[in-house]
């Protein structure tokens, strides 16, 4: 109080504190302290002061129904004996243009699992003889067969195209030394599945 | 004077005190949210969100399937926090339990998260750095820059006129498992997660 009186007799230059009385003085005084308490308050809750950085992020998962796959034979392996070395015929599935071709239609932009018998053989119809097939696959998501890589790579993770395709070629080794003439047939089986 | 003339001197005194006085208070205050609120950032990286189909293209109804995209794995979702390199934050992560198509079909989510402080060079470096919060955890206190070795250094220099604190990055990783995916709706799944920062207080 004392203080507080003089401050007003330094700032007026004359005894105001005085005239006024402890009394009112300090019930004034009491008045002052509430109010800078509740501008303290507000000032410190003034938005921005304290703001704290903030993003949101968005977690998603588009899920579908299950969606059946398609195998389309778009070219037959062609076998021209005249070519076989030592009773071996090798066709590359990545550079000969006598490799099958066969197209698999799915959900667009999947990624899928392809796995294949290698080894095959393959009657003949019209009497004695065999061929033996070992089997090697090549693919690609679009129809590009020398941007192909063999399935059997370890850094090819075959995915359907945006179109929803998938391009596979079919070469491989074939044993025709126990081959006759006639006509041939015998399976390529491939099984492919949605990962 | 009389008693009614002192009264309003006294009045006109407590009123420029209290201008005075709630000026000051509000440049202090100024002040300390140069010091420590608006020099914390904390920014969205590549990939900005979690898309799980980022990580599994196809996730079919009724499969029966999960989907985990795991820290090392590119398609986490990245954060940047940049701050003053000799104070502690405190990150907080608000994940929903599910991802929701509507109000009848949910897919369960488990939302995980990593930070890295040990100032990386790169995204690539602060991910093979980064301590991931075990799950069940929604917030996690760590320094921006964490010493690795030797005893604390000399205190810091405070922040004042003409001096500004040296500032780091420092990386946070959201990641998580979507599934198993039961018999519910095809469509696009969906959920915010809310990632909030700020200086830590003791």
């Amino acid at each position: 109080m004392v203080i507080l009186h003089k401050g007003y007799n330094n700032l007026f230059g004359h005894n105001a504190g005085i005239v006024i009385g402890n009394k009112l003085s300090h019930r004034l005084l009491k008045a002052v302290i509430r109010t800078m308490f509740a501008l303290c308050m507000l000032l410190i809750s003034q938005p921005g002061i304290h703001a704290q950085p903030s993003v949101s992020i968005r977690a998603s998962a588009m899920v579908v129904d299950a969606v059946d796959i398609q195998l389309i034979p778009l070219n037959d392996m062609i076998i021209d004996e005249s070519l076989a070395v030592a009773g071996f015929l090798n066709i590359s599935p990545i550079t000969d243009v006598t490799a099958g071709k066969i197209m698999v239609k799915g959900k667009v932009n999947a990624m899928i699992r392809l796995s294949y018998l290698h080894q095959q053989v393959v009657i003949n119809t019209s009497g004695e003889g065999t061929l033996v097939f070992d089997y090697v696959v090549s693919g690609f998501p679009s129809d590009d067969q020398k941007a192909s890589m063999f399935l059997d790579a370890p850094e090819n993770v075959p995915q359907f195209n945006k179109e929803g395709e998938y391009y596979l070629w079919v070469g491989g080794q074939v044993n025709i030394s126990n081959a006759r003439p006639g006509n041939y047939e015998g399976e390529f089986i491939l099984e492919i599945e949605y990962i | 004077m009389t008693k009614q003339a002192s009264t309003k001197y006294f009045f006109l005194l407590i009123t420029v005190t209290i201008l005075l006085m709630a000026g000051t208070l509000y440049a202090q205050h100024i002040n300390f949210s140069t010091w420590a609120g608006n020099d914390l950032t904390l920014t969205k990286g590549t990939p900005q969100d979690l898309n799980f189909n980022d990580k599994t293209p196809m996730i079919v109804t009724g499969s029966n399937q999960s989907v985990t995209i795991s820290l090392t794995d590119m398609e986490a979702a990245v954060l940047t926090i940049e701050g003053t390199e000799y104070l502690d934050v405190t990150v907080y992560v608000d994940a929903p339990p599910k991802l929701e198509l509507d109000t009848k079909n949910s897919i369960p989510v488990s939302i995980k998260f990593a930070y890295s402080n040990l100032n990386p060079a790169d995204v690539g470096t602060a991910k093979t750095q980064a301590v991931e919060v075990p799950a069940g955890f929604n917030s996690a206190t760590f320094p921006i820059l964490r010493r690795t070795s030797g005893p604390p250094t000399t205190p810091p220099t405070p922040p004042h006129d003409g001096y500004t604190p040296p500032k780091k990055k420092a990386y946070l990783f959201i990641y998580g498992t979507v599934g198993p995916v039961g018999n519910v709706d095809a469509g696009l799944y969906d959920g915010t997660i809310n990632v909030r920062v700020e200086y830590s207080t003791y």
